[in-house]
């Protein structure tokens, strides 16, 4: 079997046509732009028609149909050049002056006349046709068929050149989908040439190859639409229905070159089928695996944009965010981190400005003509695109916004409340920012700031992906971007009562030449006593003037003592914010998981602990019956298999008991770490509390650079429970966790272990040595660390941290904290605190019900 | 001759309770596994202390069922007996009345002494 020219047109045609269908399907039901989608749609259904037809008439032997389809072919092809020239128009927004539309009617004009020769008088266009160059049946140009071929040639010829014109002036994604447009059409016509050949009876190349380059039109087309947006879809394609549709297309490729393959080996081989049939299926075999990953890494490298390592983009972010304290520096990383990694054109950042409620351009990078743009340019919060932003509480890049905007448009007669915004400001406002997409930065329910960014040197869109994670980056910059508005704040105010100081300084000196100058005109006055009285009403009103001065000066002074502590205040704010903000976080989730375990579990065990209550209460019952009763009527033997027997049922639910007793107390910690403070005592057990105050620590030190080592906790089971408060306790070992590790900063082995066991002199209270190998404490100092306000890590310290763990070990909890250190060994400290011994009186959940003085 | 009733959907829970009174002279124990018949029944029998649940399976959360019972039998003791619950469901079961509050799980002495200090406070508020 030899591949006949025929061949390659039925196969090619057939694809061309399911391609062309496909896009004509796809850009009918989910095309935004009406009049565009239209001539679109116009174009490619005259490619299906052309191609469905080239393929039928190529393959019947019957006269009639073969004739039929002919004339389709050639009904399509006639309109084919005039939509293309008609879609090229309308799509680069031309059509508007005379000459165009004259033109345009004209090809118009001249394809009804050849559509009229075509339908009616069908031997003018073709004289005949008949079996030629492997087709069963073929046609041979008539005396009209030139003329349409030369209208044909110009119509194609003025799209192209209207298309190169408009690719030298444009740029950015449009450039690139006028460039793959006119490839596609390109490659289309030059085939296309191929096409005309054969009915002039020249067998010549590209014929038989022309149909192809139509083939590749379709594919180009679909993939500029897939890739580029050249036509603005409803829908975000899937990769799945991209990859499904390619694999499709080169399965069909696939097959077609295995049936070449088959037909070679006929050749050379006995034409034994079921041979031919098994190499090919050995040859599929080998190459399909090969094939599909070839084809996911080529929809990977040019379908989809290059993926970047999210995960690893965002925590340097964070990590980098966090360390910054001045805004304008945060601002440049945060800008400068986006452009690079992101790999955007232009980038800038909007901040809101607290006291005069309006937007300022903090920040910007890489405008290329900034003009009018300047850092404290301000938009006002009632701008339409800042408006959008904190309403919708999204990113807007700009290809969704022009799809906006053209759907506002073309809705325009029924417009209703449903058109919140005014798109064509917001269009407006970011054209003139520069901008392909925003992305708003919340706190709360604050916008804070506004990240602009441009668009992208490799010229892609932003995906949702890409939205997505730098929305992400744009909330976590938000708690960053606070903490150093607030630290600029408080730098700004220190500056400004410097100012004040100084201005008070040059008063003061002032006042000093006053009052020399005032003795030197009492001196004068000496020599003058004529003018005594005159002049003494002067120096009385100058006295006065003093007086008045003096009292101001006092004034600002005292204003100056309140700006300052108003600064320590601001200060003291900043450094709290970032923990109680991830703490609150933290807890709520655990209180919610805490909640539904305890409820669980708690409910389950209350009917648990009642059955072991009786049981072991009837099996001392059933010993005293025994021993009342039936202890006498037994041998030796008979009373020891009994009393053995009743032993073990009494210590096996003895046991339970206990056990039943474990859970309770481990389910009641892990609620009360999460419940607000009650200041009820409560069992505790040590282990879990420790557990927890480790997580805390982990938050707690998130920010500073300490290395938390390994922690040896020794704490037997079995350690009775602790009676007191969860949340106090752990706020007690989280103290002592983070002095340790200060303590340890630089030491090389760090060692902290926390011990727990029965006080040997008492056995009611349980006695915990906490203990490092840290720097110790100097014996002159020991007696201090207790004391409010004593810290020796400077700035870092609070001077409240031990402070708290011994009144509140002392006094809450009655206990006792001891600390022994050798500078240069370690530190430990010893906490005794009583045992838990059953909900008495004074500390079980009925006699402090209804007090609410705890609280 | 006191008339206990216990409010719980946990029915393992209502029957270790009704096994405990059982042991103790002197007690009648109802039961209710949710809270409209707990609502009935204490309608009917004028209990003297009912034990209910707060988290309740099915129309009345036991929050509704106490502001009911104390609408119709305000010298009633309520006992609020809980697995779980922060301090505003505390406070609201004692603004609306409740006798105390017991967190689960229980020993039977613990009920037993609970319940017992109601029925004294009941009685000695009836004699005075």
């Amino acid at each position: 079997m030899t591949i006949l020219p025929s061949h390659h047109y039925q196969f090619s045609a057939l694809l061309t046509a399911l391609a062309s269908l496909s896009l004509v399907v796809l850009v009918y039901r989910k095309g935004v732009n009406q009049r565009l989608k239209r001539q679109f749609v116009f174009y490619y259904a005259s490619l299906f028609v052309w191609s469905l037809s080239v393929f039928v008439c190529t393959s019947v032997y019957d006269y009639r149909i073969s004739y039929f389809f002919n004339q389709s072919t050639h009904a399509a092809a006639i309109m084919i050049p005039v939509f293309f020239l008609h879609f090229t128009l309308v799509y680069l927004g031309r059509l508007k002056n005379m000459i165009e539309k004259v033109v345009l009617l004209f090809f118009y004009l001249s394809a009804l006349f050849f559509e009229l020769v075509v339908i009616f008088f069908s031997d003018l266009f073709f004289s005949g046709i008949e079996p030629k160059l492997s087709f069963p049946l073929f046609p041979t140009a008539g005396v009209l068929y030139t003329p349409w071929v030369a209208t044909f040639t110009a119509a194609v010829m003025i799209a192209h050149l209207i298309l190169f014109l408009e690719l030298l002036s444009s740029k950015g994604v449009r450039k690139k989908q006028i460039a793959f447009f006119l490839i596609a059409n390109l490659l289309g016509y030059t085939g296309g040439i191929g096409c005309f050949l054969p009915v002039y009876n020249i067998p010549y190349f590209p014929f038989p190859y022309g149909p192809y380059g139509v083939l590749l039109l379709s594919l180009v087309s679909g993939y500029t639409i897939l890739k580029h947006r050249f036509i603005d879809l409803e829908i975000l394609i899937k990769k799945t229905i991209i990859f499904g549709t390619l694999f499709a297309a080169i399965f069909a490729i696939f097959s077609f070159l295995l049936l070449i393959f088959q037909g070679f080996l006929s050749h050379y081989m006995s034409s034994n089928p079921f041979l031919q049939t098994a190499v090919s299926i050995l040859v599929i075999v080998l190459i399909y695996d090969p094939l599909r990953k070839l084809l996911i890494d080529v929809t990977d490298r040019y379908l989809f944009q290059k993926r970047y390592d999210y995960k690893k983009l965002l925590k340097d972010a964070a990590a980098g965010i966090s360390q910054i304290k001045s805004l304008n520096q945060l601002l440049s990383l945060v800008i400068h981190f986006i452009t690079m990694r992101v790999r955007v054109r232009n980038a800038s950042i909007l901040v809101h400005d607290e006291g005069n409620n309006y937007f300022k351009l903090a920040y910007y990078r890489g405008y290329s003509k900034s003009g009018w743009l300047k850092a404290g340019h301000i938009f006002n919060e009632d701008d339409f695109l800042i408006q959008y932003l904190n309403q919708e509480r999204t990113s807007l890049d700009i290809d969704r916004l022009k799809e906006m905007l053209e759907r506002d448009q073309s809705k325009e007669q029924k417009r209703d409340q449903n058109n919140r915004y005014n798109y064509k400001a917001i269009k407006n406002r970011m054209d003139e920012l520069q901008a392909a997409c925003c992305v708003p930065s919340f706190l709360g329910n604050k916008l804070l700031g506004i990240l602009v960014l441009g668009e992208k040197k490799s010229g892609d869109y932003y995906s949702d992906e890409d939205l997505a994670v730098l929305f992400t980056i744009a909330q976590e910059s938000a708690i960053a971007i606070e903490n150093a508005r607030l630290y600029d704040e408080a730098i700004h105010r220190s500056e400004q009562l410097e100012i004040k100081s100084n201005e008070l300084q040059a008063k003061s000196d002032e006042l000093l030449g006053k009052t020399v100058e005032l003795g030197r005109k009492n001196v004068e006055l000496e020599y003058k006593k004529e003018e005594l009285q005159a002049k003494s009403n002067q120096l009385q009103s100058k006295t006065d003037e003093l007086e008045a001065i003096n009292k101001k000066m006092e004034e600002t002074q005292s204003e100056l003592l309140r700006a300052l502590n108003e600064t320590e205040l601001t200060n003291k704010r900043l450094k709290e914010t970032q923990t109680q903000l991830l703490q609150e976080k933290k807890r709520a989730l655990l209180a919610g998981i805490s909640a539904a375990v305890g409820h669980e579990i708690r409910n389950p065990l209350t009917p648990m602990i009642g059955h072991t209550y009786f049981l072991i209460k009837r099996i001392e019952e059933a010993q005293k019956l025994y021993y009342e009763s039936l202890a006498v009527k037994l041998t030796e033997p008979e009373r020891q298999r009994f009393l053995s027997t009743f032993s073990e049922l009494h210590s096996r639910f003895s046991a339970m008991q206990k056990l039943e007793d474990r859970i309770k107390g481990i389910v009641s910690t892990l609620i009360n770490l999460v419940k607000e403070r009650t200041g009820k005592k409560e069992e505790v057990q040590l282990y879990l509390v420790i557990q927890a105050a480790l997580e805390e620590v982990r938050f707690q030190t998130y920010w500073e650079s300490l290395t938390i080592p390994e922690i040896i906790v020794d704490i037997p089971p079995d350690l009775p429970f602790i009676s007191g408060i969860t949340q106090d306790l752990q706020g007690v070992f989280v103290n002592l966790i983070i002095n340790s590790l200060h303590a340890l900063e630089n030491k090389m082995n760090k060692e902290i272990k926390i011990q727990g066991q029965l006080d040997e002199n008492n056995p009611k209270i349980i006695k915990i040595d906490f203990s490092d190998n840290g720097s110790g404490i100097p014996k002159e100092l020991q007696e201090k660390i207790f004391e409010h306000g004593f810290t020796t890590k400077g700035e870092k310290g609070t001077g409240i941290g031990l402070f708290y763990c011994k009144d509140n070990i002392e006094r809450i909890h009655e206990g006792s904290l001891n600390v022994r250190s050798e500078p240069g060994v370690g530190t430990c400290f010893t906490i005794r605190l009583p045992i838990y011994d059953g909900p008495s009186k004074t500390s079980g959940g009925l006699a402090d019900y209804g007090n609410t003085a705890h609280r | 001759m006191a008339t206990l009733l216990i409010v719980d959907d946990e029915v393992d829970i209502c029957e270790i309770v009704e096994d405990t009174f059982k042991q103790e002279k002197g007690f009648v124990v109802l039961k209710a596994f949710n809270g409209p018949d707990g609502v009935d029944l204490a309608k009917a029998h004028h209990p003297d202390v009912i034990l209910l649940d707060i988290k309740l399976y099915g129309f009345m959360d036991g929050i509704e069922v106490l502001g009911e019972i104390k609408r119709y039998l305000p010298k009633c003791k309520v006992i609020i007996i809980t697995g779980f619950s922060d301090n505003v469901t505390e406070n609201e079961t004692k603004n609306l009345g409740a006798f105390s509050y017991l967190e689960k799980p229980f020993n039977p002495p613990q009920i037993v002494e609970i319940v017992k200090e109601a029925l004294q406070k009941k009685w000695s508020e009836e004699s005075g």
